[in-house]
């Protein structure tokens, strides 16, 4: 793809967002004057940046669409939902297409569906402006986009023709791509247009190379002048209604077209002769004036037409010719003691022309865009940083325990030390480009709100609370999916219909919370709804149903306890598959999604009060910080955000429950489970002097657990990879990281070791 | 026949429909220095416009049919007129 192109993928995505976000908020507020500008904006962007590439349908739904906004601008249509839904989808529509750009070259989506938008779009046009539109166009308006190809020689060559007739009528007729199929010969139905006066045929920008050029597949436009009545051209088109637009070319309009450019080819003292002449409107001094042209063609001839043609309005010339001047910088020469008479024909359509240009402008910001992969490969870079540089404390150790060079040691860790604290530095900057700010997760979700709200029958706020959080890039990515699946959740499950809601005296309507802050080293994302909240005893029920519990294990369970059951793969509450949630996917991914990412998930539910789902996920995926704990003599990796405390446990404080061991720590008697065991190690468990053994008390979703093992060595900063190959099978282990002395770790999933313990 | 081609030169007559439009692809294709007789020309469809705009092919005489000819469009078959006057009648004489 030329660069060009992928720019334009990559900022369309940029623009759909912000037309989006405008909709949105004309939505909530159909009175709101900067929405419907914002959006009219990134439309109007939106369509011209397509319009440099060959994608006649993007450009013509696009352009559809934007006639639309203008509507709105303008006051002439108002806003409706379902006005809303369609531009919603029109939006989908084109994001896909913009999509399969990148993969097809061209927008595939909107292709396909471009007649059936355009079409929709157009029937909430106010019936004047569709009509203004197409085919009977006022006279004043010039289509913003149509741009009149007119050389210079052409428009002298018009002149006389304003003879007899006061209007001309320009038509561009730009024939549908597949128009070769339909036995149509476009060209041919322009040259027979009546009443043209000139016609020329007009070639795309650039042309494919002749391989792959589809020779049928129409992309000439065909642009005449026509003196023809309205009617007659109308009559002529009937069958080509969309894709011919017209434009009256009045004696004004042409003037305006050529003017300056005429006054400009001209030499200097001619110029100002013509200039001070058809001002004072001298007629008798014109005749010589034109008479000691030596060039009776060019700039001259054009003159001497519009002259003619323009004799019959002179205050409207002289205005016309003072306009030129002034453009020119030729003040001297237009008198001053006339005031301008009326507007210069071309003052009406300039605020237009200025909007326009105002989006093409460059901003000039202080950003530059870096593609995502360049920033992962630094952070990668970053993080072999980080491990290589682990690597001097163990030289350190070895200059002092196996060549005796103490001082040289000491230098060794001075120069960590320092290396250490710039690579710190390092990570932290590097952290800081890949930290993004949740927004971009959250902005998709009041639009899904609103279409889910919609779909269901349910009335619903979403509140947006700490989108300026910041998170890293790839935690980001990853959020995205279990949010969408929580928000369908609350909508379909949670959230009571209106009538419900009534009838329980709750507030209509519901209110659905997305908020996300920081805490630690943590951030905390928090969905929370104001509607049903859990049930324990139906999720216990259905449980039992879908056989993942036992009734008597059922009867044993918390409150708390069988909240968690919603994340049991395959569990599911209503009857009904709703293709909103309801599939019993949804929750187990959720829950997967986050821990991956070495996140939890947290419930807190009231019945008829809400439901709040917390993922609290950590800030960085980048390097995991583990403990190492040792197992006879081999090093196992723990992650600290399970690790709650380490403790020396005394014989005594251990008791048994049953089959089961389990430790008094804090009041609290938790299970112990010896690794030691569990991975064969031997001798048993290391003893200290006082006969107490190493206990690592852990969490896993709000459960402790105390894990004996043989002795703690320090924590260190590693990047976890998970395994390969075979090794994969092994889900006791979250992956293997490298240690500075160049050992290979391996990081326990704690998760997995009791769930294994258990069963 | 509406086109007759050679090696190194289409002559165009008549009423050139969509038909010719493949062969003249192909020939362009396969002769990029080729030269294009349109004298003869009443009228192309747009299709064998849109092949003679897409390719480098150079027009050595333009229509004699006047509406045809006010209606070629100033893009690049017209680039090479200026060339076309100067080896017409060089192309005449290899023909």
């Amino acid at each position: 793809m030329n660069p060009l192109l992928a720019q334009f993928v990559d900022e369309s995505a940029e623009l759909l967002d912000r037309c989006n976000e405008g909709l949105l908020r004309l939505e909530q507020d159909p009175q709101d004057r900067a929405a419907v500008d914002a959006l009219f904006r990134a439309m109007h962007t939106l369509k011209g940046n397509s319009g440099l590439f060959d994608f006649p349908e993007l450009t013509e739904v696009l352009h559809a669409a934007e006639d639309v906004m203008e509507a709105l601008r303008l006051g002439r249509l108002q806003y409706q939902p379902s006005l809303g839904d369609l531009v919603f989808h029109l939006l989908d529509v084109v994001r896909q297409g913009v999509a399969d750009i990148r993969v097809e070259q061209k927008p595939t989506a909107v292709i396909a569906q471009a007649t059936a938008l355009i079409t929709a779009l157009k029937g909430w046009l106010p019936q004047g402006a569709a009509e203004a539109d197409s085919i009977q166009h006022e006279p004043s308006a010039v289509p913003e986009e149509l741009q009149l190809v007119l050389p210079f020689a052409a428009q002298t060559a018009l002149w006389p023709v304003f003879e007899t007739v006061d209007t001309l009528w320009y038509i561009a007729y730009r024939p549908q791509p597949d128009t070769f199929y339909h036995g149509e010969d476009p060209f041919w139905h322009a040259r027979r247009t009546p009443g043209v006066v000139w016609g020329t045929i007009v070639a795309p920008r650039s042309w494919p190379a002749l391989e792959n050029f589809d020779l049928y597949r129409c992309v000439l436009e065909f642009h005449l002048v026509s003196q023809a009545a309205q009617a007659d051209i109308a009559h002529h088109f009937q069958f080509q209604r969309d894709s011919v637009r017209l434009c009256a070319l009045d004696r004004w309009r042409l003037a305006d077209l050529g003017g300056a450019e005429a006054l400009t080819a001209m030499a200097g003292a001619r110029r100002e002769a013509l200039v001070s002449l058809l001002q004072r409107g001298a007629w008798e001094e014109w005749e010589r004036w034109l008479a000691e042209e030596p060039d009776a063609s060019g700039p001259a001839a054009w003159f001497r037409g519009f002259a003619q043609a323009g004799q019959q309005d002179p205050d409207r010339l002289r205005a016309a010719v003072r306009h030129w001047a002034v453009s020119l910088g030729l003040e001297t020469c237009v008198g001053t003691e006339e005031k301008p008479g009326g507007l210069p024909p071309s003052a009406a359509s300039r605020p237009q022309e200025d909007l326009g240009r105002h989006d093409a402008v460059m901003p000039s910001t202080a950003t530059i865009r870096v593609p995502a992969a360049k920033i992962d490969r630094l952070m990668a870079l970053v993080g072999e940083l980080v491990v290589a540089k682990n690597g001097l404390p163990y030289l350190a150790k070895k200059a002092t325990s196996e060549y005796g060079a103490e001082p040289l040691a000491r230098e060794l860790r001075a120069q960590y030390a320092a290396i250490h604290r710039i690579v710190e530095d390092l990570k932290m900057a590097v952290f800081d480009v890949r930290m993004v700010p949740l927004s971009t997760v959250f902005q998709r979700f009041p639009r899904l709100v609103r279409d889910l709200a919609r779909k269901l029958g349910k009335q619903v706020t979403l509140s947006v609370v700490g989108g300026e959080t910041e998170i890293d890039k790839g935690v980001a990515e990853i959020l995205a999916e279990p949010l969408m699946h929580l928000i369908r959740n609350s909508l379909d499950h949670g959230i009571e219909p209106p009538e419900e809601r009534e009838r329980l005296g709750k507030r209509v309507p519901a209110e659905l919370r997305l908020s996300a802050w920081y805490e630690g080293d943590t951030v905390i994302v928090e969905v929370s709804d104001d509607g049903r909240g859990l049930d324990s005893d139906r999720i216990k029920q259905r449980a039992q149903e879908k056989g993942i519990m036992t009734a008597s294990d059922l009867a044993r369970l918390s409150e708390r306890d069988a909240w968690h059951l919603i994340f049991h793969p395959g569990f599911s509450t209503v009857d009904r598959v709703s293709d909103v949630s309801g599939r019993g996917v949804g929750m187990d991914v959720v829950k997967q999604v986050v821990e991956r990412s070495g996140g939890r998930v947290a419930l807190d539910s009231h019945k008829n009060q809400g439901l709040r789902v917390r993922l609290m996920l950590p800030l960085a995926m980048m390097s995991r910080r583990v403990m190492v704990v040792e197992l006879g003599d081999q090093p196992f990796g723990v992650p600290i955000e399970h690790i709650v405390e380490v403790v020396r446990c005394a014989p005594d404080g251990q008791q048994s429950l049953g089959q089961r061991a389990t430790l008094v720590w804090r009041g609290r008697s938790i299970p112990l489970v010896n690794l030691g065991e569990m991975f064969h190690t031997i001798p048993g468990p290391r003893l200290n002097g006082f006969g107490e053994c190493a206990v690592l008390v852990g969490r896993v979703d709000d459960a402790e657990v105390g894990l004996i093992v043989d002795g703690f060595r320090e924590t260190v900063d590693v990047i976890v990879t998970p395994l390969e190959g075979p090794l994969a099978q092994l889900s006791v282990y979250e992956g293997s990281a490298l240690l500075g002395d160049g050992s290979v770790l391996l990081v326990l999933n704690l998760r997995e070791l009791i769930q294994w313990q258990w069963s | 026949m509406a086109v007759e081609l050679t090696a190194a030169h289409a002559c165009l007559t008549g009423y050139v429909g969509i038909d010719e439009a493949e062969p003249l692809l192909s020939w362009a294709i396969d002769h990029p220095e080729g030269t294009v007789d349109l004298s003869g020309v009443n009228h192309l469809h747009a299709a064998v416009c849109q092949v003679l705009m897409a390719c480098s092919v150079r027009i050595v005489a333009w229509p004699r049919d006047e509406d045809l000819a006010r209606w070629l469009p100033p893009s690049r078959v017209w680039q090479h007129e200026a060339n076309a006057k100067h080896t017409a009648s060089k192309q005449c004489t290899d023909l």
